[in-house]
């Protein structure tokens, strides 16, 4: 049993100055233009109590039990302090006697744990109605000189902590003689009071609000499974495989009202009631007009315009499975370790093409954007071509095409080696002549091969934590804005050990 | 039992420490405001009124929005970039409509609410000794409210009124009002600003703080926009009257020579309301108007035809000071830009140049004022008429003019003729001499342009900005909008 408090005080200064034109004096005042002064002091305080009670009967009966009670100064007047209890149960079946002469299973072990955990990963005054003061008057609140003050953001009074309740149900063996372990587990992770920042339509005067905007569920399944294929003298070989799940679905929102983040140049998002975190997007025709060159989205309401009606609710981030396949194999001297990598059934908004495929060119535009070879190359030039890519869109005359449509949104499923090492270790014999204890030549690569349909640069996109953390972009998962790929790398080494 | 007094204890314990976390959870931002507990007094409530302010005179704000009008009418020959479909309303689509104008008006909108709600509740006495600057403080928001929904009606026609600051914003969520709702708003609360505000403010009366009064709203600041309302649905009688208001209230008296309305250091005897600017436009000031006007928007050729030009562009003296003014070869394409609000030594060093826009000055009062005479009665006050034009038009000799544009150019301008009165015969004729005038005179000052051909003739409007009904003369809301507050119904002319 315990209790702790915690204040952290975080303070900032910028100040820069330029025209310092020799090195004799090393401090700012040497200065000639002070072009930016700027500081920020923030703090924030936290107070929990806690205990744990913990139980080991018989080294087969293992129970865990813990609750919280914590406090922080980031939410409203009376929402401060949340209640986070756990309790974990373990039994340790392979110690039963029914089962001690069963001599191939080495331990066995059910877990079943339930807890609620807290996230308080907001602003610090996040709960508070905002004004910023001064700082200029472009870029900051003055006018003719004098300091003012407009609104940051909106105070709400009520904000909470966000509570993540998950049941985890699972089990751990070990199977002839530890050769093969095997871990399954199910969990249930309910995330109620979601802490979000609301989008609000800027007729308010805001652009957002944070709130406890809902319940949100995803659950699956995990499953890893390691086993030694081959053990002899000079062969062995070994492969793990995990597997992971997960289902995500939004169980309640405020007042069941759709919440949908992004904008209609970078695609939305939505959290609907009862459905995945989806992106809604329009849908576009595959081809495009033979007759104009012109991309048609469809009416989907046929009111015979295209306007937010139409956006329809066109795939989720989240894959239907994901995981990595890893094999170990060493023979006399050689070894070998190849970890490949998947995800399968998540979409990426390719938004990196929506930018560059739209081949904008306006009147008096002295250039027109950017764009990809394969868009260039397979435009629609003149009546009766058939492609997917359209004409070139000279004022506009293509715009629809421009909307946030499912023609960006690709399957994002792919298998990727990872990971490749291959080595060899010199023989004793060797080593001993020229007084080496180990020497190893090895060549390493990583993401050495992506077999993959997605067409941007790289497929391992976040889908889990959105494009930018915080409570602010919770929705926005999957979207691909000109990522800088991952790096393939080739490493030849050599290492010796004296 | 033991056991139990134990618990009882810890429990205690824990309830007192927790009790004293109530106040160690208590946070208060150190590096901004709790906006609730800020507007108390007369200086908090003055730092609120120039935040709204600020809002209104942003960047993104008033002047992208006097440019984004400026564009579409026929001063300007053609937009560039993503602009094009200002002036080819046809094609454009709702998803052109600007998200961060609309933004940036509510925003001043709802501060302004904000601070109007909160300065209601400060004693007057916390505001001594100057007890009435209570009541101005909230004029002068609502001043700036108003104007900020002058230019939404302006641009969009229909838009949500919002007036008071929610208690839960999400009752802010609310539909479009029609747009003679808003003009009436707007009118009403202009109306009280002007009965409202002293004919000089106090706090403003020595020569050092002028400037800062012309930035600002003011009793004459609102009676001018009340004037043009007026001129807006022929109410010729009120135009009148309010343009003689603001011409014999001898607060701002006509300046003799007309480039000092333009050029440093500004604020010009005649100017009424004007935004101050800290920089140049460009990047770093006025933001977007700068950019595109410095570099990328053409005079068209019809806006320069009604000028006497010098006879050789830049090598013969000039004639009318008002063209070689506004008028300047364009750095690399050889076309022309208008140049009304560019420092003439270029965009570097912002300070010194400080261009401010200029939105309403005594010219456009007298012009109401001549409009309003000869439609009243031509017969009757076509001398009157003649000689408030050719007021205007004296000044258009300036002897000491030097064309900064051009450095071998003659210094000085010639002038123009007189109008003489033998040759205005009809009401019609003045008619259209008085609207060439205020063209030549008020060329890309504010939406001066647009608002005159609004109500003089909405066909020719369409025509030139290739509108196929009367509504697209108004802009698309944001769709954005519209998914966030699905009450809030798009223009008919983009539900493409």
């Amino acid at each position: 049993m315990g209790s702790s408090v915690q204040r952290s005080v975080f303070e900032r200064s910028f100040v820069l100055v330029a025209g310092i034109e020799s090195d004799f004096i090393k401090t700012l005042n040497a200065g000639v233009d002070f072009d930016i002064v700027d500081s920020d002091r923030q703090a924030w305080s936290l107070a929990s109590f806690f205990s744990r009670i913990n139980l080991d009967i018989k080294d087969k009966y293992l129970f865990n039990l813990n609750a919280r009670y914590d406090g922080s100064s980031r939410f409203g007047q009376n929402n401060k302090f949340g209640f986070f209890p756990s309790a974990a149960f373990g039994w340790r079946i392979s110690g039963e006697d029914f089962l001690s002469g069963v001599t191939q299973i080495d331990d066995l072990k059910l877990r079943v744990s339930y807890g609620v955990t807290g996230n308080q990963a907001i602003g610090n005054y996040a709960s508070i109605a905002l004004l910023n003061l001064g700082g200029g008057t472009q870029l900051g609140n003055n006018y003719t000189n004098n300091t003012g003050a407009t609104f940051q953001s909106l105070a709400s009074d009520d904000l909470s902590w966000e509570e993540t309740s998950q049941l985890d149900i699972g089990f751990d063996a070990a199977l002839f003689n530890n050769k093969i372990n095997l871990t399954v587990d199910y969990y249930i992770k309910t995330t109620d009071k979601l802490l979000f920042g609301i989008p609000l339509p800027r007729q308010t005067g805001f652009s957002s609000i944070i709130d406890n905007i809902g319940k949100m569920e995803n659950s699956g399944w995990e499953f890893s499974l390691n086993s030694i294929n081959v053990d002899k003298n000079d062969f062995y070989w070994s492969t793990n495989f995990n597997i992971s799940t997960n289902k995500n679905k939004v169980l309640e929102l405020l007042d069941d009202e759709d919440v949908i983040a992004g904008n209609s140049f970078r695609g939305f998002s939505i959290a609907r009631v009862g459905e995945e975190i989806n992106f809604y997007l329009y849908e576009r025709e595959n081809l495009v007009n033979p007759e104009t060159g012109v991309v048609s989205l469809v009416d989907q309401n046929g009111d015979d315009a295209i306007n937010e009606l139409d956006l329809v609710l066109a795939g989720s981030p989240f894959p239907d499975f994901f995981g990595g396949i890893t094999n170990y194999v060493s023979y006399k001297n050689f070894d070998l370790n190849i970890f490949f990598q998947y995800s399968y059934g998540n979409k990426i908004y390719n938004l990196t093409r929506r930018q560059l495929e739209i081949l904008d060119v306006n009147n008096n535009a002295v250039i027109g954007s950017n764009t990809t070879q394969e868009a260039f190359d397979n435009r629609w030039r003149q009546p009766g071509d058939v492609t997917a890519y359209p004409r070139v869109n000279y004022d506009g005359e293509n715009n629809q095409f421009n909307l946030a449509h499912n023609g960006w949104l690709e399957d994002g499923s792919y298998l990727r080696l990872k990971t490749l090492t291959v080595g060899y270790n010199f023989s004793s014999e060797f080593l001993n002549k020229h007084q080496i204890k180990r020497a190893r030549v090895y060549f390493s690569s990583n993401n050495l091969l992506t077999f993959t349909d997605y067409k941007g640069f790289d497929p391992e996109v976040d889908h889990f934590t959105g494009v930018n953390s915080g409570a602010n972009s919770g929705l926005l998962r999957g979207y691909d804005y000109g990522s800088y790929p991952q790096v393939k790398s080739y490493v030849l080494g050599l290492s010796l050990t004296f | 039992m033991k056991i139990f007094n134990k618990i009882t204890i810890i429990a205690a314990f824990l309830g007192a420490i927790s009790l004293g976390c109530e106040d160690f959870l208590e946070e208060e931002p150190q590096s901004q405001i709790n906006a609730a507990k800020f507007y108390n007094d007369a200086t908090t409530a003055e730092i609120g009124l120039t935040g709204v302010y600020n809002r209104f005179f942003n960047q993104n704000g008033y002047s992208y929005l006097m440019m984004l009008i400026q564009v579409s009418t026929d001063d300007v020959k053609q937009p560039s970039g993503a602009f094009f479909t200002y002036k080819d309303r046809e094609k454009m689509l709702a998803n052109d409509a600007n998200l961060q104008l609309w933004g940036i008006m509510y925003e001043t909108i709802a501060n302004a609410n904000f601070l109007i709600g909160e300065v209601e509740n400060i004693p007057e006495a916390d505001f001594s000794p100057n007890q009435e600057r209570k009541g101005q403080i909230i004029a002068e928001a609502r001043f700036v409210r108003a104007i900020a929904y002058y230019y939404l009606y302006t641009a969009w026609g229909d838009v949500p009124l919002s007036t008071v600051f929610p208690e839960d914003i999400n009752d802010a969520l609310i539909a479009k009002n029609p747009k003679n709702e808003v003009l009436d708003f707007v009118r009403s609360e202009l109306e009280y600003v002007a009965a409202t505000l002293p004919d000089r403010l106090e706090v403003y009366a020595d020569d050092a703080t002028t400037n800062a009064r012309k930035g600002r709203g003011s009793k004459w600041a609102a009676k001018a926009y009340l004037a043009r309302l007026a001129l807006a649905e022929n109410n010729w009688q009120g135009a009148l009257e309010l343009s003689n208001e603001i011409i014999d209230s001898g607060i701002y008296p006509f300046t003799s020579v007309w480039k000092n309305i333009f050029q440093h250091p500004m604020n010009a005897s005649e100017s009424i309301f004007e935004q101050q600017n800290d920089f140049s436009p460009g990047f770093f000031g006025s933001g977007i108007y700068g950019w595109f006007f410095g570099f990328d928007f053409e005079w068209s050729d019809e806006a320069r035809a009604i000028y006497e030009k010098p006879d050789v562009i830049g090598e013969t003296p000039g004639k009318d000071v008002r063209f070689d003014l506004a008028y300047t070869p364009h750095p690399w394409e050889g076309t022309f830009q208008p140049n009304k609000y560019l420092p003439s030594t270029g965009f570097a060093d912002g300070g010194d140049e400080s261009m401010n826009f200029v939105i309403i000055r005594l010219s456009e009062l007298l012009l109401n004022k001549a409009e309003a005479l000869n439609e009243i009665s031509f017969g009757a006050n076509k001398t009157e008429v003649i000689d408030i034009l050719n007021m205007i038009r004296a000044r258009s000799e300036d002897a000491g003019f030097v064309n900064e544009w051009f450095s071998g150019a003659p210094v000085g301008t010639t002038g123009i003729a007189p109008l003489d009165p033998a040759d205005f015969t009809t009401q019609e004729g003045l008619r259209q001499a008085i609207r060439e005038e205020r063209r030549r005179e008020l060329f890309v000052e504010d939406v001066i342009r647009w608002v005159d051909l609004m109500r003089w003739d909405k066909s020719y409007l369409m025509d030139i900005t290739n509108s196929p009904t009367e509504d697209h003369l108004l802009w698309p809301v944001p769709p954005d909008e519209i998914i966030r507050n699905p009450k809030l119904e798009q223009n008919p002319a983009f539900n493409q």
